[in-house]
């Protein structure tokens, strides 16, 4: 790890400016930590205490703008250095406002851009509810990445947006792909004929980049937010969302992730799909009845199965394309799992999934359980495997670390690492122990450096116990800033076992375990 | 042609140097004293000169002051054809009312609207900041920390921990000390209460090595207000305030500068109404009780 820094003597920016700089900064390769500031003694002071402060910054005074960079070597901090001065330096893009400023509110922001059809929403939950219903009353179709908004206000923009034709996605929506836009937690996939409907956002990053993985594409990934299926919206977006898809020339095939929804709403999805007459391909984790079966959709148990379906089914396979391919990963899985398990200690025989995402942990515990039995969770299926901590873990668990309870006042794990490789670290020092298992989320919105964040936490934990072993999946396609094959390599490199799907990783950190739960500690 | 529009009456006579040179004003020094010469859309203040029809990427690289003129790169303006800008809002009758009335919409407009590298979200809404960087999180976490010891009552350690807050010329932190010290002034005004004590030890903890800052602190220790918080303030104050048109004035202030100032003036709100209450469940009112 280096520090480098440089002072401008007299030079200046406005606040904005260097915080807009030092975030840009941030994503440049091999980028740890940076800032940009005047070096005034309390800027100064918060740089000491953010481990950024050098001892040459002492020349610099208010008057002066100093830039450092933390970066995990010389020549990368070096050219980010270099960079910082010249991002500062850039004029701002032309504002798209005639006025040449920033549209303040809706109005101004129609007036910028009257042939608008859909708004992001991402302001404080309190404020975004009117804000919604606004937009709406003006035609927009809505994205509502916002959360904390009350389920009563929920159900009114929906209706209100069911009876305009519009669509309202979320709240909570983290993730959705509109004509070929990533739109926030999103993926850069490859356009294509697949249309999506999903009420999990990262259910929807991990079939929409299985599926372009695939050589396939994604027509539309339409996000509803993960209430909409319950009882009380009734599925409302859902629903014109499928509607949507079903008459769009550019869908071939339609794949609906979700939860189970509520039954009711189910009744509605299977109505529905009934009368479309296109391939409908469903995953709702946790339905192990397969209620939509009947109604002519092939529904599926784990994300990467109804994907790779989906993905064959685009390419003009049948669904015998997956299963092959299924086949081959499964066989790979049990190679793995005989070379994982070996050299495991005695009682080393648990599985500490540690998820960004709360759709991979939920699909964890689907997939893990028929083999190894109860997993405890903090996001459990059943009240009675709920971890008494969540902070601790018991036997084979899995732990959502989006979960409220560790995101309050600090960013989603999917952007920083920190409190999951420090959980890592902990894991790790289990002598219980026998496998991490992780997901790797990145594209838009994710860490822009998830390698030189997470790496060192996989190589320290291998070194306090060597025996364990690492797991886990990269949710996101080489098309994305950060590069899945690039990704990929960096975790192997590090140590860690690198799975195709997060459903794979599962199969495989719940066959390691299996075996070392076994009296000869080895995997048949 | 240009014209000046508006001249602070605290714009004193002297021969000025650049200080710093933004797209829309350009900052004067002399000692420890500072002029703004700024574009229409900046607005007027206790110790700005508002002109317009001038570009000021190539023009104001002097400015001369005396009791009768004002010269800026050779230009004689007559001081006395210039209009005297008003420091002290204007309120109507039922002020005190509509502040109480409107300052949750008040906090709510500010955090919706304000840059998210300014303090409005860090004093009102510090659980839903998405932030990715350490000095950011580290200067938000100061600023939300710095309003709960307003809150509490501690205004020498909530001036220390804003002061100088902020990456860039104008710190954020200095913008809201700004504001709350025109807030807590004019509600004293309105209520005929005496915080010079509390605004006399906000100005000297605030005070540090920004000339800037400096000058603009101690403008609002007098209760003056710059242009776009005066209208926030008398918006504020209206039965049915349009926040959204003093919102477009306090965004051509600075990068985030009028909304920190703006936060600044609501947390005062927040703090007098507050005051207000435990007073009036007390039996009496004797202005602001401050703590170290």
């Amino acid at each position: 790890m280096v520090l480098k820094g440089e002072i401008k003597k007299g030079e200046y920016y406005d606040s904005v400016t260097l915080m807009n700089a030092a975030r840009r900064l941030n994503s440049e390769k091999g980028v740890l930590d940076s800032a940009i500031v005047m070096a005034t003694q309390e800027n100064k002071g918060i740089l000491k205490t953010s481990g950024l402060l050098l001892p040459e910054f002492d020349k610099a005074d208010g008057s002066d703008l100093v830039a450092v960079v933390k970066a995990d070597n010389a020549d990368n901090a070096a050219a980010a250095l270099a960079r910082a001065w010249a991002i500062v330096k850039e004029k701002p893009a032309a504002k798209a406002s005639s006025q040449g400023q920033r549209p303040n509110g809706l109005s101004g922001a129609m007036k910028d851009m009257p042939d608008a059809n859909l708004i992001i929403i991402s302001v404080a939950g309190r404020f975004a509810g009117s804000l919604a219903m606004d937009a709406l009353s003006r035609g927009l179709n809505v994205m509502l990445f916002s959360d904390n908004i009350s389920l009563e206000t929920e159900i009114e923009l929906k209706r209100y947006a069911s009876s305009k034709g519009l669509l309202v996605m979320g709240p909570d929506c983290g993730t959705a792909i509109i004509n070929g836009a990533p739109l926030a937690f999103a993926n850069s996939v490859n356009r294509g004929d697949i249309g999506m409907v999903a009420a999990a956002g990262t259910g929807l990053q991990e079939v929409t980049a299985i599926v372009s993985n695939e050589g396939a594409g994604v027509s539309q990934a339409i996000g509803t937010g993960g209430r909409d299926v319950k009882k009380d919206v009734g599925g409302i977006s859902f629903l014109a969302g499928l509607q949507a898809l079903a008459k769009d020339p550019q869908t071939k095939v339609i794949l609906l992730v979700s939860k189970p929804p509520h039954e009711s709403v189910l009744r509605k999805i299977a109505a529905a799909a009934r009368k479309i007459h296109k391939p409908v391909v469903a995953v709702l984790l946790g339905d192990e009845e397969h209620l939509l079966d009947s109604a002519g959709v092939m529904q599926f148990d784990t994300l990467e199965e109804a994907a790779l379906v989906a993905a064959a089914l685009s390419r003009g396979h049948d669904t015998s394309h997956a299963d092959a391919l299924l086949a081959r990963r499964r066989l790979e899985e049990e190679r793995l799992a005989i070379r994982l398990s070996a050299g495991k200690k005695p009682g080393q025989k648990h599985v500490r999934g540690l998820f960004s995402g709360g759709t991979f942990a939920s699909e964890a515990q689907l997939v893990m359980k028929p083999m190894l039995g109860r997993i405890k969770s903090n996001v459990p299926f059943a009240a009675g495997d709920k971890l008494a901590n969540s902070l601790v873990s018991e036997g084979h668990s899995v732990i959502d670390l989006g979960e409220d309870e560790f995101t309050v006042g600090r960013p989603h794990p999917m952007i920083d690492f920190s409190l999951r490789n420090k959980r890592i670290e902990a894991e790790a020092a289990d002598p219980s122990t026998a496998v991490i298992l992780l997901d790797v989320v990145i594209g838009y919105g994710a860490n822009q450096q998830p390698l030189a964040d997470i790496t060192p936490a996989i190589k320290a934990a291998l070194k306090t116990n060597p025996a364990v072993s690492v797991i886990c999946s990269v949710t996101g396609t080489d098309l994305d800033p950060q590069n899945r094959q690039t990704v990929m390599a960096g975790l192997k490199a590090a140590g860690a076992t690198v799975m195709p799907s997060n459903a794979s990783a599962c199969r495989l950190a719940a066959l390691v375990a299996a075996a070392c739960s076994k009296p000869s500690g080895r995997a048949r | 042609m240009t014209k000046a529009i508006s001249c602070g009456g605290l714009v004193k006579p002297g021969s000025w140097r650049v200080h710093s040179r933004f797209g829309k004003a350009v900052n004067f020094t002399g000692g420890e004293g500072m002029v703004f010469v700024v574009k229409p859309e900046v607005g007027g203040g206790p110790l700005s000169i508002v002109l317009d029809g001038t570009d000021f990427a190539d023009f104001c690289v002097s400015l001369e002051v005396t009791d009768r003129q004002i010269i800026i790169d050779g230009t004689a303006f007559r001081r006395d054809g210039i209009p005297l800008y008003r420091d002290f809002p204007s309120l109507p009758s039922g002020a005190e009312k509509n502040y109480a009335a409107n300052l949750p919409a008040l906090k709510a407009f500010l955090c919706a609207r304000s840059p998210k590298e300014g303090v409005a979200r860090a004093f009102f809404a510090p659980d839903e900041m998405p932030l990715t960087c350490n000095f950011e999180r580290a200067v938000q976490r100061r600023a939300s920390s710095a309003a709960e010891l307003f809150r509490g009552g501690y205004f020498r350690k909530g001036t220390l921990l804003l002061r100088g807050l902020g990456p860039g010329l104008t710190p954020a932190g200095d913008d809201a000390i700004c504001g709350l010290l025109c807030g807590l002034n004019l509600t004293a005004r309105l209520c005929g209460r005496d915080v010079s004590a509390v605004s006399a030890e906000i100005v000297r903890e605030a005070m540090g090595e920004n000339l800037i800052s400096n000058a603009l602190i101690r403008c609002a220790g007098e209760g003056r207000f710059f242009e776009p918080l005066r209208l926030l303030a008398e918006t504020a104050s209206a039965q049915k305030p349009d926040f959204a048109a003093a919102g477009r004035r306090l965004s051509l202030c600075g990068a985030s500068s009028g909304f920190d100032s703006a936060a600044g003036f609501a947390l005062a709100l927040e703090l007098w109404l507050g005051q207000e209450n435990l007073a009036l469940a007390a039996g009496g009112i004797n202005g602001f009780e401050g703590r170290n």
